[in-house]
């Protein structure tokens, strides 16, 4: 079985929902609450073999009763038996080539069947095979929709681990040896306390007869103890042993991959598995060896595997391909699966993308930076502004990510196809020929939304940075730099860096306070600024994803003392209006906006 | 589909059955003609029990109700579970396939379509490759019966469904007595792909019984197929000249005979007089769906007072014998709308009185209290099997049927479930008795029927077979 369509109203977070989708290994990925388990939980509940869901006013969207939930789910390659004349022969559906859903099938479609299922204000569920959303269809119970073969892997803790009713262990076996076991085990034990009841024991049960026949309760001929004959026959009393040492003693994360492998092992090839979280409780290593073992499943061809995931591991893992991007405003729930190729980006760009950043593909609004300098100065200042805005930057779900340089725009762009909200920091420091092809791309970035944030035209990060902080911070700026210096005389090569730049001034300049530097080489506080910030930028100064951030605690500070119209405040107000989700005062940048 | 063992028939087949009908599978597709009496619906049934038995399932196709009736009452007692076979009415089920499947099938779903048409949008659905691929997996083999009853859409339709399954038709051009409008019929000389298969035949219905009679009719047959005249006089068959007299001999002699009898007619009108001119003794055969009451049922439902109880006395009148006259002259004002006066005093004032108070009432209460008003007047019922349901249908209208034509539709439809019981000694017409098998058997009217109809009504009785004709020699009609 494969599942083709999915059509979601009114069912929890989600208000309206319709999913195509033709793989048979299916990644759900997107920020927190897109409604990821959302989409498996109503997969489960239409098309998985459950008698008596428990359903409340809680699974309808916002509480509202009065429009019903409704879940649609159009399955390909169902089982014969479900096909035939007397089940479902006569509701055949088809699927064009282009995916569409059609209410009959053609010869060159493929053949579907569509289960749907309906909660009105009862709550009664109802299950039907249907032809089309807006018609009646025929009943179909329990039993047949188990036959679809979707099953939603749990995490039971231990219960998979025990063979007990439903457990997968059980499935595996003949379930009544299971019972048999159980049976003879607790005769054995019963015949084993009447044989040697503990003496104390003994003695109480005596005196208890007595005294019931002293009250004329009953006359017991023989009082002792004895176990319960109805107490310990419970199917999960019998648990899977590693030699002597039973398996619940295996970490969690153990406990929950024996579960996945004997759940995976008890269905059949034909199976639709549905795993939510597959990350939970396990190591980076064991959850790609997992992934892989999942993607051989999809290489054999039939049945197929839908995983939720909040793993960058997994992404990095997966093909691109397998990544479906939920995501949910006011009115819609939509999954967009990751295409292999963008057109106008280069071939493999967006597994390049995610390979290069898979956390950010997790969140919903993304910083792209140019470099580790950037990156560095990002981090720092959310993490200043974090203290004064109302809701925390990692909650709405902005992280950035390292560009790579020239590829950054490319990047920008990219995660923007793909339905991001997506900022790109970048500086000027090409050359004149780079900055031909680097100025294109940036312009294919923008017209697919991406906000553009830079500096003064020619300026390098340092450049801005030098250029425009209040005098103290500058020499603040000095001081760490001596202080990240690493040669034998930090101080000597940080004068020595600002000195080269100043030309004649070399030799003359003491001391690390900048202002005494404009005095001692007769030059203008700018040019005193541009050389700190040239040196800075060719000695590599805050080079590094930690020291740009040791800049950027320096910078967050010291923004409310500039004008607003300065071109380093400009920018980081526009990144922290971005991060924020806040809107522009004014549509000031050349970028649609975006987010 | 495994042989699994809940779906296997609890009661064995006859091994000769059982070989019969692997041989008969075996050499699929393939068309089986045998005469009437020669075990044909048995073939059909072993061949569907032989299925079930391997695990193997069967979609059985059949013409007629009482067809689907007689099959599914032989497999029951085959014990071919309901799940190991689909058993249907050509009609029904290609009229299903094309409700479901109207794109396929390129059926505007209009009203009014012919049934060749269904036919034609039916072979048409059963090319398209999901629906070819579904029939597939529901089915290992198709069986139709009757096939000489085969329009040539319906033909069509047959041969679509070999290209998926192999297909095994059972049938006798020689009982080919029903008509439909101008539809051509199948042509058994031109049967390809479908092979011939001879099966043996062994007349079982006059074996043990009247041998002499089963070889006459053997005869009969070739004379008929050679399109020759049938000599009645020969042992094996009693031939009684046509007269009044003889006629009423003949008849009354046959009512304290042991056993089943029927008196075959061509006519419902000619059946009802026959009845009447018995004494009740015989009872008139309904066809399946109930006709006759369906439509009092509707003029009930459908028209103003006066004229509903005008429908309900219509169909006293045609179930009854020696109603008082004071009560069928009445008959006549009713159906014009107009209650007519009568006289206090008279037998028949407690039935009419009945009856202006249904007329007035329109209720299944004051319908019940007319019934009984009706059988108080101590006429003779000929018509037992009509007014029976009439009257069950009026209890079912009165516990909340949605109408009176509702209520005799679930009547007859639960009757037809159940198995209906015949009455022992029925008067009936040819077409509705293809099929049925009975002790003794009377032919009236022998040469207003065409050769197939004179075949089926010959060869239903297995003891005796009288036949009432002007003369001993019969030119069958040409129709």
């Amino acid at each position: 079985m494969k599942i083709r369509h999915v059509r979601i109203r009114n069912f929890r977070a989600i208000r309206s929902l319709d999913w195509s989708i033709d793989a048979r290994f299916a990644v759900l990925i997107g920020s927190g609450d897109a409604g990821k388990s959302t989409v498996l939980d109503a997969l489960a509940l239409a098309v998985s073999l459950r008698w008596n869901p428990p359903l409340s006013d809680a699974d309808f969207h916002r509480g509202d009763t009065a429009s019903p939930v409704v879940i649609e789910v159009t399955l390909t390659e169902p089982p014969a038996a479900l096909v035939r004349e007397d089940r479902y022969g006569h509701w055949l559906r088809g699927i064009a080539s282009d995916g569409s859903l059609h209410r009959e099938p053609d010869s060159d479609h493929e053949m579907a069947l569509t289960v749907r299922l309906t909660v009105d204000s009862s709550l009664e569920p109802v299950w039907e095979v249907i032809r089309a959303s807006d018609e009646d269809g025929v009943r179909i119970g329990a039993a047949d929709r188990g036959r679809l073969g979707v099953f939603r892997l749990s995490d039971a803790g231990s219960a998979h681990l025990r063979w007990s009713r439903d457990s997968a262990l059980t499935r595996l076996g003949e379930a009544g040896e299971v019972n048999e076991a159980l049976l003879q085990a607790h005769r054995a034990a019963r015949a084993a306390v009447f044989a040697t009841p503990p003496e104390g024991l003994a003695k109480s049960a005596t005196a208890a007869g007595e005294a019931i026949e002293a009250i004329g309760g009953a006359r017991l001929t023989q009082p002792r103890p004895g176990l319960d004959p109805t107490a310990g026959q419970r199917a999960g009393s019998l648990l899977l042993h590693d030699g002597d040492v039973p398996t619940t003693f295996l970490g969690l994360g153990s406990q929950r991959l024996a579960g996945i492998a004997f759940q995976l092992e008890a269905l059949d090839e034909h199976s639709v598995a549905l795993i939510d979280e597959v990350e939970i409780g396990l190591e980076p290593h064991r959850l790609r060896h997992l992934v892989r073992h999942l993607k051989r499943r999809e290489a054999a061809g039939a049945g197929q595997v839908i995983v939720t995931t909040h793993s960058p591991v997994v992404v990095e893992e997966v093909e691109v391909t397998d990544l479906n991007i939920v995501r949910r405003d006011a009115e819609h729930t939509s999954v967009l699966p990751v295409p292999k190729a963008i057109e106008g980006l280069g071939a493999d760009e967006p597994q390049a993308t995610a390979r290069g950043g898979a956390a950010a593909l997790l969140a919903r609004r993304i910083v792209v930076c140019e470099g580790p300098t950037e990156v560095g100065l990002c981090r720092a200042l959310v993490d200043h502004w974090d203290k004064s805005e109302a809701t925390p930057a990692a909650l709405i779900g902005t992280v950035h990510r390292n560009g790579h340089g020239n590829s950054a725009p490319t990047k920008a762009e990219c995660l923007a196809t793909l339905g991001y909200a997506v900022a790109l920091l970048s500086d000027h420091d090409l050359s004149r020929r780079e900055q031909a092809v680097y100025e294109r791309r940036l312009a294919a970035a923008r017209r697919s939304g991406v906000l553009h944030l830079t500096w003064d035209r020619g300026a390098a990060t340092e450049d801005q940075i030098a250029r425009s902080l209040p005098v103290d911070a500058v020499r603040q700026l000095i001081a760490l730099a001596v202080e990240l210096n690493e040669s034998d005389d930090p101080e000597m090569s940080v004068r020595a860096a600002v000195a080269a730049r100043l030309g004649d001034g070399t030799g003359r300049l003491e001391g690390l306070d900048p202002v005494e530097w404009c005095r001692q080489a007769r030059a203008s506080p700018p040019a005193v600024r541009a050389a700190i910030g040239a040196a800075a930028r060719s000695r590599g100064w805050f080079k590094s994803e930690t020291r740009g951030s040791r800049l950027g605690a320096l910078v967050a500070p010291a923004l409310p003392a500039l004008q607003e119209t300065d071109p380093l405040r400009a920018t980081l107000d526009r990144l922290r209006r971005f991060v924020y989700g806040h809107r522009e005062p004014e549509c000031t940048h050349e970028g649609a906006p975006v987010g | 589909m495994g042989t699994g063992n809940p779906s296997a028939p609890t009661r064995v087949l006859p091994s000769a059955d059982l070989a019969q009908a692997r041989a008969v599978m075996a050499a699929a597709p393939c068309h089986v003609v045998l005469p009437a009496g020669c075990g044909k619906t048995q073939a059909v049934a072993s061949v569907a029990a032989t299925a079930a038995q391997d695990g193997r399932r069967v979609l059985l196709l059949t013409h007629t109700h009482a067809g689907v009736d007689a099959l599914r009452v032989r497999l029951r007692h085959l014990g071919v579970p309901p799940d190991a076979r689909n058993l249907a009415t050509i009609a029904a089920w290609t009229a299903r396939l094309v409700q479901s499947y109207p794109g396929a099938a390129r059926s505007d779903g209009r009203e009014g379509a012919t049934w060749s048409e269904v036919c034609a949008a039916a072979a048409r659905a059963l090319r398209n490759r999901h629906i070819a691929g579904m029939l597939a997996a529901s089915y290992d083999v198709i069986v139709v019966d009757e096939y000489q009853d085969c329009t040539c859409a319906q033909h069509d339709v047959v041969l679509a469904l070999n290209a998926i399954r192999p297909v095994i038709a059972f049938g006798d051009p020689l009982q080919a007595i029903y008509t439909f409008g101008d539809e051509k019929l199948v042509d058994w000389r031109q049967m390809e792909p479908l092979r011939p298969l001879s099966l043996p035949c062994v007349g079982w219905r006059w074996r043990g019984v009247n041998e002499r009679l089963g070889a006459y009719l053997l005869d009969v047959r070739r004379s008929l197929l050679a399109g020759k005249a049938v000599d009645l006089r020969h042992p094996a068959v009693r031939w009684v000249d046509a007269s009044p007299q003889a006629t009423r001999r003949a008849l009354w002699a046959s009512v304290n005979v042991p056993g089943t009898v029927t008196v075959i007619a061509r006519f419902d009108q000619q059946c009802e007089k026959i009845a009447k001119s018995l004494s009740g003794r015989f009872d008139v055969m309904e066809d399946i769906e109930g006709t006759r009451l369906l439509e009092t049922a509707r003029l009930v439902d459908a028209s103003d007072g006066v004229r509903a109880a005008g429908a309900v006395l219509g169909l006293a009148k045609a179930s009854m014998a020696k109603l008082p006259a004071t009560l069928t002259t009445k008959l006549g004002p009713l159906q014009t709308g107009r209650f007519p006066r009568f006289q206090a005093d008279t037998s028949a004032a407690p039935a009419l009185r009945s009856l202006q108070h249904f007329a007035d009432a329109g209720d299944p209460a004051a319908l019940l209290t007319t019934l009984d008003a009706l059988d108080g007047l101590g006429a003779t019922l000929c018509r037992q099997e009509a007014w029976r349901d009439f009257r069950r249908s009026a209890v079912a209208w009165e516990q909340g049927a949605a109408s009176l034509t509702e209520a005799v539709r679930s009547v007859r439809h639960r009757s037809r479930i159940l198995g209906r019981r015949l009455a022992t000694r029925s008067v009936s017409r040819t077409v509705l008795i293809k099929g049925q098998e009975f002790d003794h058997c009377i032919v009236t009217s022998p040469e207003t029927m065409t050769a197939c109809e004179l075949y089926v009504a010959m060869t239903r009785g297995s003891r005796t077979l009288t036949v009432v004709s002007p003369t001993p020699m019969l030119e069958p009609s040409a129709g």
